[in-house]
């Protein structure tokens, strides 16, 4: 698989020369619950925010590493992109491009997972020093989400 | 992405994620995760094409059922097109 391909050459560049952190160990919490009786937290780095929020900061050269919670009763027409690296055209049109809520209520209703979580997360993922979010707003979710008894986070990207 | 999902997978919860580029995923290394050769803003696909979306969510959910050890990628068999369909039919 190409990981490039939709890239231009530039960009690819700049990409591969990114000093992203190699990390040898990884983290593992096995899965044993049946899907059916699971709740499901979505998790995204593709800058959705609810559209009566603060829109994420995209002028600043460090980033933004602050997060918006997304309530499962807010309607995802309420929901919008605020997010200048990658095309957010599709998403601006459907938000389930890239922050599938819709879905995920559907497949609640239709008894595929147990239970959509109440409070969802969105962050903006052009973060060029990922140490502060790694210290403050990446623990404190993910404690957040072990706190309100989420079974799967389903984690997606811009 | 994936710093967010080691935390969340290391503060005691399971995670998967969509990645549309598994040569960083791989590099970072989480838990699970499925990947899709689509253009970044699309890791359920396109707008208003609410069969792929949830066919992509079901495979997600397939994976991290099935994988059974740390660091897995799974590819989806999906192609970018005017029609995405799987391959081979």
């Amino acid at each position: 698989m190409d990981s490039f391909k939709f890239f231009t050459e530039e960009y690819t560049r700049k990409l591969k020369g990114f000093p992203f952190i190699e990390n040898q160990s990884i983290p593992w919490t096995p899965f044993k619950k049946p899907l059916n009786d699971s709740k499901v937290a979505l998790v995204t780095t593709a800058g959705v925010h609810p559209k009566n929020q603060k829109p994420f900061d995209v002028e600043s050269k460090r980033g933004d590493w602050s997060y918006r919670e997304i309530s499962r009763d807010l309607p995802s027409s309420e929901l919008m992109v605020t997010h200048t690296h990658y095309d957010h055209t599709d998403a601006d049109r459907d938000i389930n491009c890239v922050f599938p809520i819709d879905r995920l209520r559907e497949l609640e209703d239709e008894k595929v997972i147990g239970r959509l979580a109440e409070v969802n997360y969105g962050f903006m993922g052009f973060i060029p020093n990922p140490t502060p979010l790694r210290e403050g707003p990446a623990k404190e979710v993910a404690q957040k989400v072990k706190n309100a008894d989420i079974d799967i986070a389903l984690l997606t990207a811009g | 992405m994936g710093l967010i999902q080691r935390a969340i997978e290391d503060a005691g919860v399971s995670t998967i994620c969509i990645t549309l580029m598994p040569w960083v995923t791989e590099k970072v290394k989480v838990p699970r995760a499925v990947s899709l050769e689509f253009p970044l803003g699309h890791p359920l696909g396109k707008s208003f094409e609410q069969k792929q979306q949830k066919t992509i969510l079901l495979d997600t959910f397939r994976a991290l059922e099935s994988i059974k050890e740390p660091g897995v990628i799974i590819e989806l068999p999906y192609k970018w097109k005017e029609e995405t369909e799987r391959r081979g039919g």
